[in-house]
């Protein structure tokens, strides 16, 4: 077949601006922090209390609690969506008191209960990233 | 126009089934939480509205998709009573994309081990179509109820960005996959349809990487490999040195592998995490599915391999009429009138037909896709393609209107009550190393 060969050299160029572009996009996975480490709230942010509220702009309120082990701590949707409570296993891949969290519909709460001490991150989404410091009393 | 596929009123239903398919998917999410009890009962209203067009069009392929649809929908919400109508809603959707995807990838490679396969091989876009509206369906639950229409997040991670490329893709192969568009879209369009996919694929790696989280442990190795698979299938890439000949249309559509892996992709980055550590059933499922079509694809060419070397050790009788050398391949009454048989000649496979009582002899691999055209249905003078309908001049090859290329033929004689066949070609076409070229390809300029 004959093949017009400028057109060879755009597929090239193609490529080559694809590898390019493949291999920056994988520098951000290798150095430096993360846009979600960097959104994680932080332990010296932590506030007393027991209650998350996922807010109608999907933030949570407040951000980090601190609380004794024992507490039972409730997450609410207030939310237009589902809240997808999840382990934020890229910033702690583990321990999390709940192996399969729920997906719950406006409205709705769940409720765990820390009976061991540690930081546990959990997010919403890609970007609502929160933490519960279990302390011993 | 051809027995068995018919053509003029089907286009008519297809749009009203596609008008109802999509009316459907675009309101039924937009129920809201409040009336998500709902959700069920329109979806199967829907899929009944849709299994009385193939019922009244006695379209088996659609019927079959809308029972095993509706039987899973119904199945889901039985047995998972705990979850959330609209997230069994999305996540049947979203399983049942994946299904007919893996299907419409089987049934490709199954049409040249088994013959069985061979009459679903025309309905292969109806499941590819079904695939990409449960894809739409899936989507749409999940951009409003996970996401509230926030555009950003389509192309803010890989898990997202995977099955939003995934699913424009398959809208663009759905929208391609006629009759009509596979025999009038001239090569140039073909062309410029791939370069767009490929530009789109490009800027929404751009945004990617202004707006992107990389938050899932998978994007490192994820995102390099789907760019370079698109790459490889470029309008110069791996396919057209693999097969030789390949339209503009097959350019467009094996995008399906891209695709395919995309939404792979998807499901393992959704499972792991959804569970943290992914559950065995999902990994099975997922794998099973994707080692099939991977598998079945390689035992079509090593069978395809064999049958060449096995084939090509066969000898005939030969005999020389006006100077050319012509194969004994079989005695005449071995032959059904408007049957075609398949032999091999100086390792060239050759499909036989007896035609009243006239022989004709065609190389038996149809240019488009393979095709076995000794299994290929004699309509008056021409012999039509079982996968893809090409048809072909029985006398000289010559291309019918659907057809891009011409199919090699070979001189026939009768002498002592058998059949031979002349070793070369005497049609336009000219054959090397089995593989054919043409002699006239619509794509040189």
């Amino acid at each position: 077949m004959n093949r017009p060969n400028h057109n060879r050299q755009y597929v090239l160029a193609a490529f080559l601006t694809t590898l390019l572009l493949t291999g920056a996009g994988c520098v951000p996975q290798f150095v430096g922090p993360r846009f979600l480490d960097a959104a994680a709230p932080t332990l010296d942010q932590a506030v007393s209390g027991d209650t998350f509220i996922l807010n109608e702009a999907e933030e949570w309120e407040p951000a980090a609690l601190r609380v004794p082990v024992g507490t039972t701590v409730t997450w609410i949707n207030q939310a237009k969506v589902f809240m997808d409570l999840r382990p934020a296993t890229f910033i702690a891949p583990y321990p999390y008191p709940e192996p399969d969290p729920p997906v719950l519909p406006p409205g709705e709460q769940y409720s765990t209960t820390y009976n061991e001490p540690g930081v546990f991150y959990f997010n919403h989404g890609y970007e609502a990233v929160g933490l519960v410091w279990v302390v011993e009393p | 126009m051809h027995k068995g596929h018919p053509t003029t009123h089907p286009f008519k239903r297809e749009r009203f089934a596609v008008a109802t398919a999509l009316a459907f998917i675009f309101i039924v999410p937009e129920l809201g939480f409040n009336l998500a009890w709902l959700i069920l009962p329109l979806l199967l209203l829907g899929l009944a509205a849709l299994g009385a067009l193939a019922i009244i069009e006695k379209d088996r392929t659609d019927l079959v998709i809308v029972l095993v649809s509706a039987a899973a929908y119904i199945g889901v919400w039985i047995f998972f009573p705990e979850i959330h109508p609209v997230l069994r809603a999305a996540r049947t959707s979203s399983s049942l994309s994946f299904l007919w995807l893996t299907v419409t990838f089987l049934i490709g490679p199954w049409s040249h081990l088994t013959k069985r396969v061979q009459p679903i091989y025309h309905e292969r876009r109806h499941f590819g179509v079904a695939a990409f509206f449960f894809g739409l369906l899936h989507f749409h639950f999940v951009f409003k109820y996970y996401f509230g229409y926030d555009p950003q997040i389509l192309i803010t991670s890989p898990f997202t960005l995977a099955s939003f490329i995934g699913l424009v893709l398959m809208s663009v192969l759905a929208a391609t996959s006629t009759e009509y568009a596979h025999n009038k879209i001239p090569e140039k369009i073909w062309n410029w349809i791939f370069n767009s996919c490929f530009a789109f694929l490009l800027l929404a790696w751009i945004l990617q990487l202004g707006l992107g989280t990389f938050a899932e442990p998978l994007s490192a190795l994820t995102l390099p490999i789907f760019y370079l698979i698109f790459a490889a299938f470029a309008p110069y890439g791996l396919p057209r040195k693999i097969l030789r000949t390949v339209s503009g249309w097959k350019q467009v559509h094996m995008l399906m592998w891209v695709i395919y892996i995309l939404i792979t992709i998807h499901a393992l980055i959704a499972f792991t995490s959804f569970y943290a550590v992914m559950p065995a059933w999902a990994a099975a499922l997922i794998g099973t599915g994707f080692l099939a079509v991977f598998c079945t694809h390689a035992a079509g060419w090593v069978v395809m391999l064999v049958q060449r070397i096995r084939q090509g050790r066969l000898g005939h009788d030969q005999v020389v009429i006006d100077g050319l050398k012509y194969y004994a391949v079989s005695p005449v009454k071995d032959f059904q009138d408007g049957k075609g048989r398949k032999f091999v000649i100086g390792g060239n496979p050759v499909a036989v037909f007896k035609i009243g009582d006239d022989f004709r002899a065609l190389s038996s691999i149809c240019p488009h896709q393979a095709g076995p055209m000794e299994d290929g249905e004699i309509i008056g003078n021409v012999v039509q393609c079982p996968l893809h309908d090409w048809q072909f001049n029985v006398d000289d090859g010559s291309p019918g209107p659907n057809a891009l290329e011409c199919l090699p033929s070979y001189p026939t004689a009768v002498q002592n009550d058998l059949v031979f066949v002349g070793a070369q070609s005497s049609g336009r076409c000219s054959e090397v190393n089995g593989h054919f070229f043409f002699n006239e390809s619509p794509e040189s300029e």
